[in-house]
Order: C-alpha cells, then structure tokens, then sequence
C-alpha cells in the first residue's frame, strides 16, 4: 500500500521529539480515527520557521507526514507554511494512495493550529509589555518594602522554624490517620462481603437452584484448558434483563434443568400448548420419511 | 532476520500429511466425482472419506455434510437459506454484534429483502447474555446465530444452552464454528445445533474448502443450481484436493486437540506475564478463561495499531488488527468497540494467534522486539499520562 519512501521515513523518522521553547504548539486530534498529531515550531523575528519537530500518535501515513511536514516547515515565511498542500510533501514522500490522503489532513490542519498559537502568544507578549510601561513607579514602592524585610527577617526566621515543626508532626498525624483508613476500608469491605453472600433475595435464591447446573454463579477461576466443552462451567454474564422475567420462561419451563435435583419453587412438568404438540408431531412424522 | 508467524487465526499452513493427502488427486486420481467411470468413482471415493472423517469429527450422520468453497459460503448458505425457507412462518432473526463479516453481511442483504434483524450486545468479555437472547426471541423469531468462539479474542460461547433455548420454541439454531473446531470439543447431537459452518484453512489444511452441516429435518434453502453436487444442494464440480486435505486436517485436529491447547497454553501464559511485566499499560481484550489459548488480543496505550503492526513486520513478525478480511481499512473493530474497549486501548489493539509450530525462540524474539518497539513509538507519541490511573 505504500511505497518505500514513506516506509522509510515512518522506520526513521525525521525531527521527531519536542522542542523546549517551542514558539508555536499545535496539537490536532481527530474524534473518527483517533490519531493525534502535535507540531511545535520556532520563529524567528522575520517571521520564518527555523526549527520543526513533532510527535504523533497514528499510522504509517499519519507518522510519515509529519515528518516530511517538518523538512517542509524549516525555512517557510509563515505565509507559506499554511500554504504547504499534498504536493509540497509528495516532493518528500512519493505519492500517498488515495484511501490515505487523510494523514496528511491531520497534519496540515495541526500547523494551522500551531501558527495560530504562535500569533496568540505574540499578543499576549505586547500586552504584558503594554501592562509593564503603564504601571506606577514600582522602584520607590521597592526600597520602602525592602527596609521592611530586613527588619522582618530575625523574627521571621523563628516563625519559620515553629512553623516546620508543627507541619512535620501535622504530616506524622495524617499518615497515622490514612493507616487507620486504610485497615478500616479493609475489615468493613470484608464485612459487606460476607453480608452480601449471606443475603439473597428470593429471585437469586430460585436462578441459583434452577439453573446452578448449567449457568453458575462466577467463581474466580485459574485460567483452564477447554478441551472438553462439557466439563467447563460456563459463565452467564449480566445483562439488563432477567431469565425468570423473559416471556419465554413464563410459558414454558426450560429443559437445561436436570432431573435429579429437587424444585420446590416450579413444578417439572412441561406446559405445551396443543397447537406446539401437533406441530412437534408433524415435525416428527416429516423428519422420518425425509430420509 | 527471523521470520515468525503470528497471525494463525487468519489462515495456517498446510501441515505435511495434509499434503501428503493432496498430492495423488492432482495427477494419480483425478476423475471428476460426477462422472459414471471408474477415473470418477475413484474421486468420489475419496470425497465420500473425507466426508466421513468430517462428520465423525462433529459427530453427526454423514449424509448431513455439505462441502463449500469455505468459511464465508457456509455462513451465507446457512442464514440466506433457512431465512428463505422459512419465510412463512415469520421473518425475525436473532444474531450478535461480534460476528464475522460473513455473517453481518448477510444479515443486511436480509434486511433489505424485509426481515428484522436483532443484533444482540455483548459485555466487557465479548460473552453474549442468555437471559439477553431468551428476552428478544418472539413468535416470529425464525433462527438465531451466535458464534461458537470469536476469531479476534479468543471467547467461547455457551452454545448448549442457546440451542436448547432456540430449539423450546421451535427455533432453528446455527453456529459458526470456524475458529472452534480444533480448539474445542464439538458433538451436534449433544449440543442441540442444526446447522454448523466450518473451514479447512484455520486447521492447517488447505484453502478454498469448507463445509456445512445442516441436520436432517431442518428446512433450508439452496444457493447455487446446477448438477446435483452435494445430494443436489450445492451445484459445483467438487474441490477433491481441497476435500480431501480438509479430511485429513480435521482428522488430525480434533484428535490432537488437547496435545495443542496444553502447548499453546503454556506458551501463552508464559508470553503474556512477559510482556505485562516488561511493558507497562497494556490490557488484555476478552474473557480471562473462558477463551480458547491460541489466539491473544492486547491493547496498548498511547499508540496506534497499524503502525505497531508495520513496525513489526519490518522486522519480519506478523501479526493482525481487526480480522484479516477487513485490514485493508482504517475503520477500527467491530468486536472491540461492541465489547466497550475504552478508546486509547482500543487504537491500541493488536492480535496475536500462535500455531502449535510455535518455539521458544520466536516468543522471545517477539517480545524483545515488541518491547523496543513499543518504546520507540511511546517516544513520539504526544499522549502523556501524567495524573492518570492505570
């Protein structure tokens, strides 16, 4: 499906990794496939990309053309990174077959994403700087506070010293505390249990004699061979509807049941309607002389 | 660089007997099985052994063996013509959602012939409820088709008490039984199963061959016309090689059945506590025993699965996402989503199917590189699980 260069770039992957003050990050997830791509640039005062890396969570393509992305990205003005299209990255990667051109989508959109971060921290950057300019004379109000704490600092220093006593026999407490929790989490939990198994309602009490041969309740079990299908116990899962309550166990009394156990709750025999015995017997006389 | 093999719930080798069993039809007996000679009856012969060996092994008459060309024929055969046959007597059928392709398909071309379909749910271990099946059955429910043992994790179904449930009100019940025979014992009488689909080429035996038993009674229409192939039921000169392999195969497999699953499951557990204890945030899809051993579905966080799978082949391990019908496309698995895999476990999932060829060596080498590759790829993944619980 994909050719060798696209095989090569996804075994070895260009500029990869993340970039530690990154000017721009952008991250592009999509909610249909899942892939997640995170491209983060740096841009230098004429508005070009100098460094590209990326990281990505998705297939063959999606990995390629990041990375084919990023050899694309060093260099570009803005302007002409948005404008990077297939086949700007075709020059890198060969031709994408066409049941995967989505790749590279994702990531031309994760640029996008990145230059429009870029362009929002530039902003709040001026604003900041606008905010500094406008400020009071901030030296003056610097000296006064300064002359406070030198006079502050002796007491201080005892203050502090209390203050780490006390939060170290406040930490010694908590952790006391948290084992006390821990151990009676434990007993009650054992308690619930015991409880639960002792209480049952009449419902569970009749599922569990009626079907204990074929349907048990689920024991933690050893991971077993199934060679032999009839020795298993099999597990009923569960499910939002109830075997007694299905109108199927309302007209009929099911057959998985064995005879050698006792019910006291619902008699044995079998309720058939005479439209069901007939046609039973028309199956019978057909089967017969079918062959 | 090693070559293993890991994708054996998608197909298997053709074992050395099973050869051996081919081999004399394509130039020493290769009469056309129709044909009133004796070049002919020499090829029936050797169909009508096959067929007896298959019936044995599911424990069934043998005159309630069809031959098809696989897996996928059965299937269709099976809901098209029960559905068809029975038309009258009501048009609702009853199925899960983690069938095989072959059998949703078919489901969906019935819909748009006007019949209701009902796709049951299935819970976090991909076991279908049996109080959800008797809930949904109505007067006019005419088959329901639950598989006896998935292909991609591995869980196996309590077919005995859904037959009998089917059968208390006259319903007619198929399995598909593709990935059981081999895994699992099978006995129709006693498991109650009107019709069973089967095929040659996960058993080690050859591709191209399949077959379905339909119990005798049991109303089901025919798919192809033509000669009377197959007591005239499936029109088509017979596969004799294939038939013939698919014999020996399903011979040998149920009677090695247990010799297997004790290997593939000393392997697999040995595997899996590898591999859970080397790589961190991992999850094992489907039921924890109630499973055949062979077949093993992990997921792993923070990364995708095709690109995991090409890493892996690159340094020649195979093995499979989704079902092998459906790798071509980017869509994710219809198995895992219906047992609500979580999201970043589900990107993450890949299935392994050991063979009883299996060595040592190759599980090694498979967990050292997977271990490096899973590193490699968590390195240039943007997730992080900072604050998160495992």
């Amino acid at each position: 499906m994909y050719n060798e260069k696209i095989l090569k770039l996804f075994k070895n992957p260009l500029n990869s990794g993340g970039l530690q003050g990154a000017d721009g990050i952008g991250k592009y997830t999509d909610e249909v496939c899942g892939d997640c791509v995170k491209i983060y640039i740096k841009v230098d005062e004429t508005q070009t990309i100098t460094e590209a890396r990326f990281k990505t969570m998705g297939s063959v393509g999606t990995i390629a053309a990041s990375s084919a992305m990023c050899v694309c990205l060093v260099g570009c003005s803005l302007e002409e990174a948005i404008k990077i299209d297939y086949e700007r990255i075709y020059q890198v990667t060969g031709e994408y077959p066409t049941s995967k051109l989505y790749c590279i989508d994702f990531v031309i959109k994760a640029v996008a994403l990145a230059i429009a971060d870029y362009h929002e921290k530039l902003e709040k950057d001026v604003k900041k700087n606008v905010n500094k300019l406008k400020a009071p004379s901030a030296k003056q109000t610097k000296v006064q506070t300064l002359e406070n704490v030198q006079q502050q600092v002796p007491t201080s220093i005892n203050v502090l010293e209390t203050k780490q006593a006390e939060l170290k026999q406040e930490e010694i407490e908590i952790l006391e505390e948290k084992q006390d929790i821990t151990t009676k989490e434990a007993k009650v939990k054992q308690v619930e249990a015991t409880q639960q198994e002792k209480s049952l309602t009449l419902q569970e009490r009749i599922e569990q004699e009626f079907f204990s041969d074929d349907l048990p309740q689920a024991k933690p079990q050893e991971s077993t061979f199934l060679s032999d299908i009839d020795k298993v116990e099999f597990v009923e899962p569960k499910s939002e509807y109830s075997i007694l309550n299905s109108p199927m166990f309302k007209k009929t009394i099911t057959t998985t049941v064995t005879t050698t156990k006792k019910v006291d709750v619902v008699s044995k025999q079998e309720v058939i309607s005479e439209e069901k015995r007939s046609s039973n017997a028309k199956a019978m006389f057909d089967s017969m002389f079918e062959e | 660089m090693r070559r293993v093999y890991l994708d054996n719930a998608a197909t298997t080798m053709c074992s050395s007997e099973v050869i051996n069993e081919m081999l004399p039809v394509f130039n020493a007996v290769y009469g056309n099985p129709n044909s009133l000679h004796s070049f002919g009856r020499e090829a029936e012969a050797i169909v009508d052994r096959a067929r007896d060996k298959v019936a044995k092994a599911i424990g069934s008459k043998t005159n309630e063996i069809y031959f098809t060309s696989g897996g996928s024929e059965a299937n269709n055969w099976a809901i098209k013509g029960v559905a068809m046959a029975n038309k009258s007597k009501g048009k609702h059928i009853i199925t899960t959602k983690i069938e095989h392709d072959s059998v949703l398909e078919s489901c969906k071309a019935l819909e748009k012939e006007g019949f209701e379909v009902t796709y049951l749910n299935v819970d976090e271990t991909g076991l279908v409820s049996l109080a959800d099946l008797m809930h949904h059955i109505r007067k006019d429910t005419i088959l329901i088709s639950v598989m006896m043992v998935n292909n991609e994790v591995g869980t196996i179904q309590n077919i005995k008490a859904m037959a009998k449930t089917a059968h208390e009100s006259g319903i007619i019940f198929h399995t598909d039984a593709v990935q059981a025979i081999g895994a699992v014992k099978i006995n129709v009488e006693d498991m109650e199963i009107d019709l069973l689909s089967m095929s040659a080429h996960k058993i080690y035996g050859p591709k191209g061959c399949g077959a379905l038993y339909i119990r005798n009674g049991i109303k089901c229409a025919d798919l192809l016309d033509g000669g009377n192939q197959e007591r005239k039921r499936r029109a088509g000169t017979s596969n004799v090689s294939a038939i013939a392999g698919f014999g020996k195969a399903i011979e040998t497999a149920t009677r090695d059945i247990i010799v297997n699953q004790q290997k593939i499951k000393k392997i697999r557990e040995y595997f899996l506590k590898q591999v859970t204890e080397k790589i961190a945030y991992t999850k094992v899809n489907g039921h924890p025993y109630q499973k055949v051993q062979g077949i093993i579905n992990i997921g792993f966080e923070m990364i995708d699965s095709e690109s995991l799978l090409m890493m892996l082949d690159m340094e020649g391990i195979a093995v499979s996402i989704g079902s092998a019908c459906t790798s071509g496309v980017a869509e994710k698995s219809h198995v895992l989503k219906a047992m609500n895999v979580p999201d970043e476990y589900l990107k993450g999932s890949i299935r392994l199917s050991f063979g009883k060829a299996i060595s040592k060596e190759d599980v090694d080498y498979t967990i050292e590189k997977l271990v490096e590759i899973v590193a490699k790829l968590r390195s240039i993944s943007p997730i992080t699980k900072t604050g998160r619980a495992k």
